[in-house]
């Protein structure tokens, strides 16, 4: 052989041997038949340990092995080349090192398909991809629990409304009220009304930035407790629903303080209460509110004394868009977001919710609230 | 376009009456029998299918719900059928289109007449004496490969089509598209695949049934076959020199061979 040519022979081997990535030669029936020192030094094992003993296959973890069979192999009988495929292979000394396989198919001297591979070490730009998934599947979960937090605001919209309706058509009535007979008052009983009126808005102003930092913040363990004093939470609830003082209130029980999430039940007795004023069809509206405890529970009731509620209906007003069909006083249908949301705070507060009631008498709705650990 | 045929990218070549209904495994299409198809063409009626999310069927027509069991696929089969008016279906499933195949046996009773087997396995995952050959652990493993693979593939890339003066059959497919299938789908696809577990009904199939094993299937190994044969009643278990998962592609011969015998 001339000597420039064994020169050039002498090159391509050196070349070959310690390219920057492995080189891999396998037979039709996927033995490795050739291979270069870069490749040997990934794998740590020696040329003879490999060549005609072992596959690509044998070098690879079980889901690589796995990967092989479905999608790589497939892809090589039909396409006679396979690009970018990501696998891990399994070192002589166990370690795992992920690489990425490009292979292509050619015919040799003897007429044989001979498959020759590139093997790229891949281990910085994988962990660089383990954490960009991580990140991708981090986004995804975030943006699932936007999507949901967003429908919780969807029905928060739906709850404001129907929560203040009531107050709202209290204050525009005592407005329309003083409107009509404005020449009726003297001054004083002027201001006296104007002050209620205010006062009503105050409150309901008040409520509505308690209601939305209660959504904002739904979920409670975000939220401190409080101490609740039954006699003016009733108060309050019943200055918001019936601010000419209409009602016939009672406060009784046992229990004349909780410590708990206090918007949480204003919400839930503002419900009940409201409920009680709009379905009732007596003169003189009556409502009774009844509080005890036990070791574990606080247990509340009210009562009132409207047109009640069918049999049929008791098991299902609690469900959501579940309305009775009955008009109230004001002529309105209801939301039938109601109840189903009182029992969703209710559950919140760790509590079950029941009515009793009977038709032309009146119902009671009570429910129980757990106490905090702290309490117990 | 009928929409359970474009579903399901049917095709149906060869001269004959009796049909051969081939369904491909995970993680290809029904391209994958290309080299067996012609041994079967001249003397039967030969039905290929893409299941849903994989070829060119309808990805549309995907559900997770759907297609979070085996029997969803196995719907699709029966539905098939009934479209085409085949009856009497000699049912020729690759791994785990064996089990879809089945299924669609318990199904639809009588539909097959015989039920063909390629590399099946009816539970991956080792349990107490049973060997399923895998640990959840290494299932896990397979899953984590196959996000990988689709981590670097940019939606941006548009497909080169591969030119190959030798075998112009390929000239319009694109690269690496026909093993391609929806990511997310092909997720779902393995974990439903491999994580499954159908030991339960194979006592219950009642058609013949060819069991094909290959020597050294890493995703099937012999006991598994040998499981298959001696749980399902009317079977026959059949071993092939050929090695890997996929006789099909690798020993189409053989494979062919070993069909037709069962067959006559």
């Amino acid at each position: 052989m001339p000597n420039h040519a064994r020169h050039d022979k002498d090159e391509f081997r050196e070349l070959y041997d310690s390219a920057p990535c492995g080189f891999l030669s396998t037979n039709s029936v996927g033995l490795i038949t050739r291979m270069n020192q870069t490749f040997l030094e990934l794998i740590g094992y020696d040329a003879e340990e490999v060549i005609a003993q072992k596959t690509l296959q044998d070098l690879l973890t079980i889901g690589g092995k796995l990967y092989y069979e479905t999608h790589y192999r497939p892809l090589l009988v039909h396409q006679k080349e396979a690009r970018e495929i990501s696998f891990y292979l399994k070192a002589k000394d166990g370690t795992r090192i992920p690489v990425l396989v490009n292979t292509k198919s050619i015919i040799n001297e003897s007429g044989e398909e001979v498959f020759i591979s590139t093997i790229l070490d891949t281990s910085h730009r994988k962990s660089y991809e383990k954490e960009l998934l991580v990140a991708k599947e981090q986004a995804e979960r975030l943006t699932a629990e936007l999507g949901q937090a967003n429908e919780e605001l969807k029905r928060f919209a739906h709850v404001v409304t129907h929560d203040i309706k009531t107050p709202i058509s209290n204050i525009v009535m005592m407005f329309e009220f003083l409107e009509q007979n404005f020449s009726m008052f003297n001054e004083e009983q002027i201001r006296d009304y104007m002050g209620r009126i205010k006062d009503a808005s105050f409150r309901l102003s008040d409520m509505v930035s308690r209601i939305l930092a209660y959504y904002t913040n739904s979920d409670l363990s975000k939220v401190e407790p409080d101490d609740l004093e039954m006699e003016g939470l009733f108060k309050k609830i019943l200055d918001i629903c019936d601010p000419e003082g209409l009602i016939h209130s009672t406060l009784t029980g046992g229990c004349k303080k909780m410590r708990t999430y206090s918007v949480v039940v204003e919400l839930i007795l503002l419900n009940l209460i409201v409920n009680a004023l709009k379905y009732n069809d007596k003169e003189v509206v009556e409502i009774e509110l009844n509080v005890e405890e036990n070791e574990g529970y606080y247990l509340l009731n009210v009562k009132d004394n409207g047109q009640g509620i069918r049999k049929e209906h008791l098991n299902t007003i609690f469900e959501p868009l579940k309305t009775l069909g009955v008009k109230d006083r004001f002529q309105q249908q209801g939301t039938g977001l109601g109840l189903s949301y009182v029992k969703k705070m209710v559950n919140k507060l760790g509590g079950k919710i029941g009515v009793e009631s009977e038709l032309g008498v009146g119902s009671t709705f009570s429910f129980t609230i757990k106490k905090l650990p702290a309490d117990l | 376009m009928n929409t359970v045929i474009a579903r399901n990218n049917v095709t149906v070549s060869g001269k004959g009456q009796q049909v051969l209904l081939f369904v491909h495994g995970y993680g290809c299409s029904q391209n994958m029998w290309r080299h067996m198809i012609p041994n079967f063409e001249r003397t039967y009626r030969v039905v290929l299918i893409d299941l849903v999310g994989s070829g060119q069927s309808d990805e549309s027509a995907y559900s997770k719900e759907k297609y979070g069991s085996l029997k969803g696929y196995s719907q699709d089969v029966v539905e098939v059928c009934h479209e085409l008016g085949m009856k009497d279906v000699i049912f020729i499933g690759h791994s785990v289109s064996s089990m879809i195949g089945m299924h669609a046996s318990l199904m639809a009773p009588g539909l097959f007449k015989k039920l063909i087997m390629i590399g099946p396995s009816p539970c991956y995952i080792n349990d107490g004496a049973y060997v399923g050959g895998f640990e959840r652990d290494d299932i896990d493993e397979l899953l984590e490969t196959v996000n990988s693979n689709y981590l670097g593939w940019s939606s941006g890339i548009t497909p080169v089509i591969m030119g190959n003066a030798d075998r112009p059959e390929l000239a319009q497919e694109l690269e690496n598209s026909f093993c391609q299938t929806n990511p997310s789908i092909a997720q779902h696809f393995a974990e439903v695949t491999f994580l499954g577990d159908d030991r339960e009904y194979l006592q219950l199939v009642e058609t013949e049934t060819l069991i094909i094993q290959c020597t050294s299937d890493v995703i099937a190994p012999q006991a598994v076959g040998e499981y298959l044969a001696k749980t399902i009643p009317n079977s026959e278990l059949r071993l092939l020199k050929a090695t890997g998962h996929c006789p099909h592609m690798s020993a189409p011969q053989e494979t062919s061979e070993a069909i037709l015998q069962f067959l006559n």
